[in-house]
Protein backbone atom coordinates (compact mmCIF):
# COMPACT_ATOMS: atom_id res chain seq x y z
CA UNK A 1 0.00 0.00 0.00
CA UNK A 2 2.74 2.95 0.84
CA UNK A 3 5.48 1.61 -1.63
CA UNK A 4 6.75 4.44 -2.85
CA UNK A 5 9.75 5.05 -5.47
CA UNK A 6 12.68 7.11 -4.24
CA UNK A 7 11.38 9.43 -7.20
CA UNK A 8 8.33 10.20 -5.11
CA UNK A 9 9.72 10.29 -2.20
CA UNK A 10 12.11 13.44 -3.66
CA UNK A 11 9.06 15.23 -5.24
CA UNK A 12 7.07 14.70 -1.84
CA UNK A 13 9.89 16.05 0.17
CA UNK A 14 10.42 18.78 -2.25
CA UNK A 15 6.65 19.79 -1.75
CA UNK A 16 6.15 19.14 1.67
CA UNK A 17 6.16 22.76 2.33
CA UNK A 18 4.05 24.03 -0.37
CA UNK A 19 3.92 25.20 -3.69
CA UNK A 20 4.81 29.44 -4.64
CA UNK A 21 1.59 31.11 -5.95
CA UNK A 22 3.09 31.08 -9.53
CA UNK A 23 2.20 30.85 -12.99
CA UNK A 24 4.07 27.34 -13.04
CA UNK A 25 4.84 26.38 -9.35
CA UNK A 26 5.53 22.64 -10.56
CA UNK A 27 8.18 23.76 -12.66
CA UNK A 28 10.47 25.20 -9.74
CA UNK A 29 9.32 21.81 -8.23
CA UNK A 30 10.98 20.04 -10.72
CA UNK A 31 13.82 22.16 -10.96
CA UNK A 32 14.51 21.36 -7.24
CA UNK A 33 14.89 17.43 -8.18
CA UNK A 34 16.41 17.50 -11.26
CA UNK A 35 13.25 16.04 -13.60
CA UNK A 36 11.41 17.39 -15.71
CA UNK A 37 7.74 19.53 -15.04
CA UNK A 38 5.34 16.68 -16.68
CA UNK A 39 7.33 14.01 -14.11
CA UNK A 40 6.54 16.04 -11.19
CA UNK A 41 2.91 16.47 -12.86
CA UNK A 42 2.90 12.86 -13.55
CA UNK A 43 3.62 11.91 -9.93
CA UNK A 44 1.55 14.01 -8.50
CA UNK A 45 -1.61 12.44 -10.05
CA UNK A 46 -0.30 9.36 -9.34
CA UNK A 47 0.23 10.17 -5.65
CA UNK A 48 -3.56 11.61 -6.38
CA UNK A 49 -5.31 8.54 -7.69
CA UNK A 50 -3.82 6.20 -5.15
CA UNK A 51 -5.41 8.50 -2.36
CA UNK A 52 -1.55 9.44 -0.78
CA UNK A 53 -2.69 13.19 -1.84
CA UNK A 54 -5.91 13.77 -1.12
CA UNK A 55 -5.89 17.11 -2.88
CA UNK A 56 -3.87 20.42 -3.53
CA UNK A 57 -5.24 23.16 -2.02
CA UNK A 58 -4.81 26.14 -0.19
CA UNK A 59 -4.77 26.09 4.24
CA UNK A 60 -6.53 29.36 5.35
CA UNK A 61 -5.97 31.17 8.42
CA UNK A 62 -9.79 30.71 9.73
CA UNK A 63 -9.24 33.08 12.46
CA UNK A 64 -8.19 36.13 9.95
CA UNK A 65 -11.93 34.83 8.20
CA UNK A 66 -13.77 35.84 11.78
CA UNK A 67 -13.73 32.08 12.95
CA UNK A 68 -12.57 33.31 16.70
CA UNK A 69 -13.98 30.06 18.28
CA UNK A 70 -12.35 26.94 17.71
CA UNK A 71 -13.18 23.75 19.87
CA UNK A 72 -11.84 20.50 19.87
CA UNK A 73 -15.15 18.52 21.08
CA UNK A 74 -14.63 15.01 23.07
CA UNK A 75 -17.30 12.63 23.25
CA UNK A 76 -17.95 9.34 25.55
CA UNK A 77 -19.84 7.22 23.32
CA UNK A 78 -21.10 3.88 23.36
CA UNK A 79 -19.10 1.53 20.64
CA UNK A 80 -22.21 0.66 19.15
CA UNK A 81 -23.27 3.96 18.60
CA UNK A 82 -19.89 6.02 17.91
CA UNK A 83 -19.81 5.09 13.97
CA UNK A 84 -23.26 6.64 13.71
CA UNK A 85 -22.32 9.89 15.32
CA UNK A 86 -19.59 10.19 14.04
CA UNK A 87 -21.08 10.38 10.55
CA UNK A 88 -23.68 12.73 12.10
CA UNK A 89 -20.97 14.90 13.95
CA UNK A 90 -18.89 14.74 10.03
CA UNK A 91 -22.33 15.98 8.62
CA UNK A 92 -22.02 19.90 10.12
CA UNK A 93 -20.11 22.28 8.26
CA UNK A 94 -18.92 23.58 11.13
CA UNK A 95 -16.85 20.28 11.58
CA UNK A 96 -13.25 20.13 9.98
CA UNK A 97 -12.05 17.15 11.03
CA UNK A 98 -13.71 13.89 13.06
CA UNK A 99 -12.00 11.00 14.35
CA UNK A 100 -12.84 8.07 16.66
CA UNK A 101 -9.94 7.46 19.00
CA UNK A 102 -8.69 4.76 21.64
CA UNK A 103 -9.96 5.77 25.10
CA UNK A 104 -7.73 6.08 27.30
CA UNK A 105 -8.38 4.80 31.37
CA UNK A 106 -8.49 8.43 32.48
CA UNK A 107 -9.85 9.82 30.06
CA UNK A 108 -13.01 7.84 28.57
CA UNK A 109 -14.24 9.92 24.89
CA UNK A 110 -13.71 7.94 21.93
CA UNK A 111 -15.41 10.28 19.35
CA UNK A 112 -13.53 13.61 18.44
CA UNK A 113 -15.05 16.88 16.31
CA UNK A 114 -12.95 19.91 15.81
CA UNK A 115 -15.38 22.80 15.61
CA UNK A 116 -15.12 25.98 13.90
CA UNK A 117 -17.43 28.61 14.17
CA UNK A 118 -17.62 32.70 14.83
CA UNK A 119 -18.86 32.41 18.49
CA UNK A 120 -18.25 29.71 21.48
CA UNK A 121 -22.22 30.02 21.75
CA UNK A 122 -22.69 28.11 18.40
CA UNK A 123 -19.67 25.91 19.05
CA UNK A 124 -21.65 24.68 22.31
CA UNK A 125 -24.83 24.29 19.93
CA UNK A 126 -23.06 22.03 17.34
CA UNK A 127 -22.20 19.71 20.45
CA UNK A 128 -25.05 19.41 21.99
CA UNK A 129 -26.57 18.09 18.89
CA UNK A 130 -23.97 15.77 18.48
CA UNK A 131 -24.17 14.90 22.21
CA UNK A 132 -27.84 14.40 22.18
CA UNK A 133 -28.40 12.30 19.19
CA UNK A 134 -25.35 10.12 20.11
CA UNK A 135 -26.76 9.85 23.66
CA UNK A 136 -23.21 10.23 25.14
CA UNK A 137 -22.20 9.69 28.48
CA UNK A 138 -20.02 12.82 28.99
CA UNK A 139 -19.12 15.53 26.55
CA UNK A 140 -16.51 18.55 26.77
CA UNK A 141 -15.61 21.01 24.51
CA UNK A 142 -11.60 21.86 24.71
CA UNK A 143 -11.33 25.33 22.89
CA UNK A 144 -8.34 26.48 21.58
CA UNK A 145 -6.99 29.09 23.60
CA UNK A 146 -3.48 29.77 21.47
CA UNK A 147 -1.67 27.95 19.06
CA UNK A 148 1.10 26.79 20.31
CA UNK A 149 2.68 25.34 16.75
CA UNK A 150 1.20 25.05 13.21
CA UNK A 151 3.81 23.40 10.55
CA UNK A 152 3.92 20.94 7.62
CA UNK A 153 4.75 17.73 8.15
CA UNK A 154 8.59 16.96 6.14
CA UNK A 155 7.89 14.11 5.14
CA UNK A 156 10.81 11.78 3.36
CA UNK A 157 13.57 14.23 4.94
CA UNK A 158 16.52 12.04 4.03
CA UNK A 159 19.74 13.20 5.49
CA UNK A 160 21.19 12.82 2.11
CA UNK A 161 18.79 14.97 0.10
CA UNK A 162 19.11 18.33 -0.45
CA UNK A 163 17.57 20.87 1.55
CA UNK A 164 14.41 22.67 -0.23
CA UNK A 165 16.21 25.94 -1.22
CA UNK A 166 13.55 28.46 -0.66
CA UNK A 167 11.12 27.55 1.79
CA UNK A 168 7.41 28.96 -0.02
CA UNK A 169 5.35 27.25 3.71
CA UNK A 170 3.21 31.03 4.12
CA UNK A 171 4.08 31.03 7.57
CA UNK B 1 -8.01 41.36 14.95
CA UNK B 2 -10.35 43.87 12.93
CA UNK B 3 -12.08 42.36 9.95
CA UNK B 4 -11.89 44.15 6.67
CA UNK B 5 -14.36 43.10 4.46
CA UNK B 6 -13.25 41.18 1.50
CA UNK B 7 -13.79 41.76 -2.15
CA UNK B 8 -16.73 39.22 -3.90
CA UNK B 9 -13.51 38.59 -6.27
CA UNK B 10 -11.70 37.67 -2.89
CA UNK B 11 -14.26 35.47 -1.33
CA UNK B 12 -15.12 33.38 -4.94
CA UNK B 13 -11.06 32.86 -5.32
CA UNK B 14 -10.31 31.92 -1.93
CA UNK B 15 -13.02 30.11 -1.81
CA UNK B 16 -11.91 27.93 -5.08
CA UNK B 17 -8.29 27.21 -3.38
CA UNK B 18 -9.46 26.55 -0.58
CA UNK B 19 -11.95 23.27 -2.22
CA UNK B 20 -9.26 22.02 -4.47
CA UNK B 21 -6.85 23.24 -7.23
CA UNK B 22 -6.20 20.83 -10.28
CA UNK B 23 -3.02 19.64 -10.54
CA UNK B 24 -2.21 20.71 -13.76
CA UNK B 25 0.91 22.96 -15.45
CA UNK B 26 -1.07 26.01 -14.79
CA UNK B 27 -2.98 25.17 -12.11
CA UNK B 28 -3.91 29.11 -11.37
CA UNK B 29 -5.14 29.48 -15.09
CA UNK B 30 -7.88 26.46 -14.32
CA UNK B 31 -8.70 27.79 -11.55
CA UNK B 32 -9.54 31.42 -13.31
CA UNK B 33 -11.06 29.12 -16.22
CA UNK B 34 -13.42 27.62 -13.62
CA UNK B 35 -14.20 30.58 -12.14
CA UNK B 36 -15.03 32.22 -15.42
CA UNK B 37 -16.95 29.37 -16.50
CA UNK B 38 -19.31 30.55 -13.18
CA UNK B 39 -19.81 33.81 -13.94
CA UNK B 40 -16.96 35.49 -12.36
CA UNK B 41 -14.62 36.36 -15.20
CA UNK B 42 -11.25 36.52 -14.11
CA UNK B 43 -8.05 36.09 -15.66
CA UNK B 44 -5.24 33.75 -14.67
CA UNK B 45 -3.07 36.79 -13.66
CA UNK B 46 -5.76 38.29 -11.54
CA UNK B 47 -6.15 34.87 -9.72
CA UNK B 48 -1.81 35.01 -9.19
CA UNK B 49 -1.87 38.47 -7.48
CA UNK B 50 -5.25 38.08 -5.33
CA UNK B 51 -4.04 35.37 -3.97
CA UNK B 52 -0.28 36.91 -3.91
CA UNK B 53 -2.16 39.92 -1.86
CA UNK B 54 -4.09 37.08 0.40
CA UNK B 55 -1.26 35.34 1.31
CA UNK B 56 0.58 38.84 2.21
CA UNK B 57 -2.14 40.25 4.62
CA UNK B 58 -1.94 36.65 6.39
CA UNK B 59 -4.87 34.74 4.73
CA UNK B 60 -3.43 32.28 3.71
CA UNK B 61 -1.21 29.60 5.57
CA UNK B 62 -0.09 27.29 2.67
CA UNK B 63 -0.97 25.99 -0.57
CA UNK B 64 -0.02 22.61 -1.55
CA UNK B 65 -0.87 18.83 -1.23
CA UNK B 66 -2.49 17.55 1.44
CA UNK B 67 -1.35 14.36 2.39
CA UNK B 68 -2.66 10.70 3.88
CA UNK B 69 0.34 10.25 6.21
CA UNK B 70 -0.66 6.55 7.02
CA UNK B 71 -1.05 5.84 3.35
CA UNK B 72 2.66 7.52 2.79
CA UNK B 73 3.86 4.82 5.64
CA UNK B 74 3.82 7.16 8.58
CA UNK B 75 1.91 6.40 12.16
CA UNK B 76 0.81 9.89 13.63
CA UNK B 77 -1.27 10.33 17.21
CA UNK B 78 -2.67 12.51 19.39
CA UNK B 79 -1.29 13.31 22.17
CA UNK B 80 -2.19 15.21 25.18
CA UNK B 81 -0.48 16.89 28.77
CA UNK B 82 -1.68 18.63 31.93
CA UNK B 83 0.81 21.58 32.19
CA UNK B 84 0.47 23.93 34.89
CA UNK B 85 0.14 27.63 34.10
CA UNK B 86 3.47 28.64 34.30
CA UNK B 87 5.50 26.15 33.03
CA UNK B 88 3.19 26.41 29.38
CA UNK B 89 5.64 28.07 27.87
CA UNK B 90 8.94 25.58 28.66
CA UNK B 91 6.67 22.74 27.85
CA UNK B 92 5.46 24.51 24.40
CA UNK B 93 9.22 24.97 23.79
CA UNK B 94 10.21 21.22 24.47
CA UNK B 95 7.27 20.18 22.37
CA UNK B 96 7.84 22.26 19.73
CA UNK B 97 11.36 20.86 19.33
CA UNK B 98 10.60 17.96 17.49
CA UNK B 99 9.89 18.03 13.71
CA UNK B 100 7.24 15.46 14.14
CA UNK B 101 5.16 17.62 16.09
CA UNK B 102 3.45 19.77 13.72
CA UNK B 103 0.50 20.57 15.63
CA UNK B 104 0.21 21.93 19.06
CA UNK B 105 -2.66 23.92 20.94
CA UNK B 106 -3.48 25.29 24.44
CA UNK B 107 -6.53 24.33 25.24
CA UNK B 108 -9.24 25.27 27.86
CA UNK B 109 -8.93 21.96 29.32
CA UNK B 110 -8.12 19.90 32.73
CA UNK B 111 -6.24 18.22 33.14
CA UNK B 112 -4.89 18.15 29.91
CA UNK B 113 -4.32 21.38 28.35
CA UNK B 114 -1.82 21.20 25.66
CA UNK B 115 -2.70 18.92 22.90
CA UNK B 116 -0.09 18.17 20.16
CA UNK B 117 -0.21 15.41 16.99
CA UNK B 118 3.09 13.44 16.44
CA UNK B 119 3.54 11.88 13.36
CA UNK B 120 6.97 9.68 12.78
CA UNK B 121 7.82 6.44 10.56
CA UNK B 122 6.83 4.28 13.34
CA UNK B 123 5.11 3.69 16.53
CA UNK B 124 8.21 2.95 17.69
CA UNK B 125 9.32 5.93 17.25
CA UNK B 126 6.14 8.01 18.61
CA UNK B 127 6.92 6.23 21.82
CA UNK B 128 10.59 7.11 21.48
CA UNK B 129 9.63 11.11 21.17
CA UNK B 130 6.64 10.51 24.19
CA UNK B 131 8.68 9.16 26.64
CA UNK B 132 11.16 11.57 26.07
CA UNK B 133 8.57 14.31 26.01
CA UNK B 134 7.84 13.32 29.02
CA UNK B 135 10.98 12.62 30.94
CA UNK B 136 11.92 15.91 29.96
CA UNK B 137 9.33 17.58 31.96
CA UNK B 138 8.53 15.56 34.17
CA UNK B 139 5.44 14.36 33.47
CA UNK B 140 3.23 11.45 35.46
CA UNK B 141 1.56 10.80 31.93
CA UNK B 142 1.07 11.84 28.20
CA UNK B 143 -2.10 10.65 26.83
CA UNK B 144 -1.73 8.86 23.74
CA UNK B 145 -4.68 8.63 21.75
CA UNK B 146 -4.29 7.01 18.02
CA UNK B 147 -7.10 7.29 15.66
CA UNK B 148 -9.15 4.31 14.87
CA UNK B 149 -11.12 5.40 12.27
CA UNK B 150 -11.60 8.48 10.44
CA UNK B 151 -15.06 10.27 9.50
CA UNK B 152 -13.97 13.41 8.53
CA UNK B 153 -11.33 15.69 7.05
CA UNK B 154 -12.23 18.47 5.21
CA UNK B 155 -11.77 21.88 6.23
CA UNK B 156 -13.99 24.56 3.80
CA UNK B 157 -14.69 27.46 5.76
CA UNK B 158 -17.54 29.88 4.18
CA UNK B 159 -16.44 33.01 3.26
CA UNK B 160 -18.05 36.51 3.02
CA UNK B 161 -21.05 38.52 4.07
CA UNK B 162 -22.70 38.22 0.76
CA UNK B 163 -23.13 34.91 -1.07
CA UNK B 164 -19.66 33.56 -0.89
CA UNK B 165 -20.57 30.11 0.40
CA UNK B 166 -18.08 27.09 -0.67
CA UNK B 167 -18.39 24.74 -2.80
CA UNK B 168 -18.19 21.12 -1.37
Amino acid sequence: MCKLTGLEKKIIFAISRGIEITARPFEKIARKVSVGEETVIGTLETLVNEKKIRRLCAVLRHRRLGYAANAMCVFDVSDENVDTAGEYAASFPEVSHCYRRTRAESWPYNLYAMVHSHTEAECAAVADKIASRSAAADYKLLYSVKELKKENMIYFNETDSPAPDKDVSHE
Amino acid sequence: MAEENLKDTEIRILGAVQNEIPVCARPFEAIARHLSAAGQAVGEEEVIDTLESLRARNYIRRIGPVFDAAKLGYKSILAAAGVTENSIEEAAAVINSYAGVTHNYLRAGDPYNIWFTVTAESTEEIVRIVDEIEMRLGLDEILVLPAEKTYKIKVGFELGNSGGSVPD
